[in-house]
């Protein structure tokens, strides 16, 4: 059993999270890429203060056609507009490389943005609909999916997402 | 499918002839003699680049050898995560009567990566990003289901005739990967469409249509554009220009790259 959506659920999810985006004063924008093929992403900057240099952190949220499911895509750039590499971005999310034996399909892998064609890293979608179905939390049900999607990897980067999404 | 293991052998052993010479502003004393490379259109650059690297690293300044190196031609950076015959077919093959581009001629720098590229520190970099092309074509044509019911050793299988270039390890497991049912395919085909300058292109596009007639070749490409495709242009798939009457179906079990794809040239 999985669980996956169709692009025009994932578009009325992601238009219900920026609308409770500014309810609630965070910073999520909706990009409108291509409206004649309904192409929409969610998009977040953020900048801090991070080992004495003032970086920029951008968060897409993208359809994915060939798994029907949302796909988080990320940057982290340098204030000399660099971009942070592998062992940068792991060690900023205090995330550990596989052990050997695992297979080195990486939490977050470098590729080519899919709408952007920007190098951007991106978690890998293979395991996102049968993960979903673990919460059974089917298409049909009256609750956002990209949004409870949204929960799990964010917490999975121990990035912090307000609770009240759930609640407003 | 027994029948047409000659083809896959023959797409299998494609190779381009590569000459690789430092780029003209990294050397320091002398300049260093160019190598050349036959190289299989099936593999990836950083999984042939050690002994090109190795080569060249005495030239460049100490601070430098150690860098990740990347490729230009003629001034187009390459990217390393697409297909070696991919590359040289958006960038030089000017089709089969014209083999002005041959040996390939490729300028290998260790300085100023560029930011459009992606980063590969490794060959697992390389492995992560073939495993996930497979699994997104496997998605594309199962729904991810045969791709997700092999174990960790049929992946490696996979990868491992990739890069040691064993066209027995990779078919015998990838077989399985192009299982279709008669008179139905893939549901959906993985491919993308490459122009000069573009972006590559990729839809959901069907095998067969509604009624149950094979699409073609033609048919993806006019679904692609949305208009007839000008005769004038040059399409070309593992250095091949396959008729446009060529089943979809038959094309994309046969001509895929081993991440599963079709990766299609339009110039």
């Amino acid at each position: 059993m999985s669980a996956s959506i169709p692009r025009s659920v994932f578009n009325n999810n992601i238009r219900e999270i920026y609308s409770k985006s500014v309810k609630l004063g965070d910073n999520w924008n909706l990009v409108a890429f291509d409206q004649n093929q309904d192409i929409f992403y969610l998009e977040k900057k953020e900048q801090q203060l991070y080992q004495s240099d003032i970086i920029t952190i951008v968060y897409h949220v993208i359809y994915s056609e060939s798994y029907s499911v949302p796909v988080l895509y990320l940057n982290i750039s340098k204030s000399n507009g660099s971009i942070f590499k592998y062992d940068e971005i792991y060690s900023f999310f205090n995330l550990l490389k596989l052990d050997n034996d695992q297979e080195p399909i990486f939490i977050l892998t470098q590729q080519e943005h899919p709408i952007l064609f920007k190098p951007f890293y991106f978690m890998h979608p293979c395991k996102t609909s049968q993960w979903m179905s673990h919460t059974k939390l089917g298409p049909s049900e009256n609750l956002n999916f990209t949004l409870k999607w949204l929960s799990f990897v964010l917490s999975s980067l121990y990035v912090p997402f307000d609770i009240k999404y759930a609640l407003i | 499918m027994a029948d047409d293991k000659e083809i896959l052998k023959e797409i299998w052993d494609g190779k381009i002839p590569i000459c690789f010479k430092l780029a003209e502003n990294e050397w320091r004393s002398s300049e260093p003699e160019e190598i050349y490379l036959m190289v299989s259109r099936q593999s990836y650059f950083p999984l042939v680049l050690e002994k090109v690297q190795r080569h060249f690293a005495e030239y460049v300044s100490q601070t430098k050898r150690h860098n990740e190196v990347w490729l230009d031609y003629n001034g187009t950076n390459l990217k390393w995560h697409y297909p070696i015959g991919l590359l040289y077919d958006l960038y030089a093959n000017q089709g089969p009567e014209n083999q002005s581009n041959i040996p390939w001629a490729l300028s290998v720098h260790f300085d100023e990566f560029p930011g459009d590229l992606l980063h590969c520190e490794s060959k697992e970099v390389v492995e992560s990003f073939f495993l996930s092309t497979i699994k997104e074509a496997d998605a594309l044509k199962h729904k991810g289901k045969i791709i997700n019911e092999m174990q960790r050793k049929d992946h490696l299988q996979l990868w491992n005739g990739v890069k040691s270039d064993k066209f027995e390890q990779f078919w015998s497991m990838n077989k399985k990967l192009m299982e279709a049912s008669e008179g139905e395919g893939f549901m959906s085909i993985p491919f993308r469409v490459y122009q000069l300058d573009k972006p590559f292109i990729q839809k959901l596009f069907q095998p067969f249509s509604e009624s149950g007639k094979k699409r073609t070749l033609k048919d993806l490409l006019e679904f692609t554009f949305g208009e007839t495709i000008s005769s004038s242009k040059l399409i070309l798939i593992q250095g091949i220009q396959p008729s446009m009457d060529t089943p979809i179906q038959w094309l994309s079990e046969h001509l895929s790259y081993p991440d599963n794809f079709l990766h299609i040239c339009v110039k």
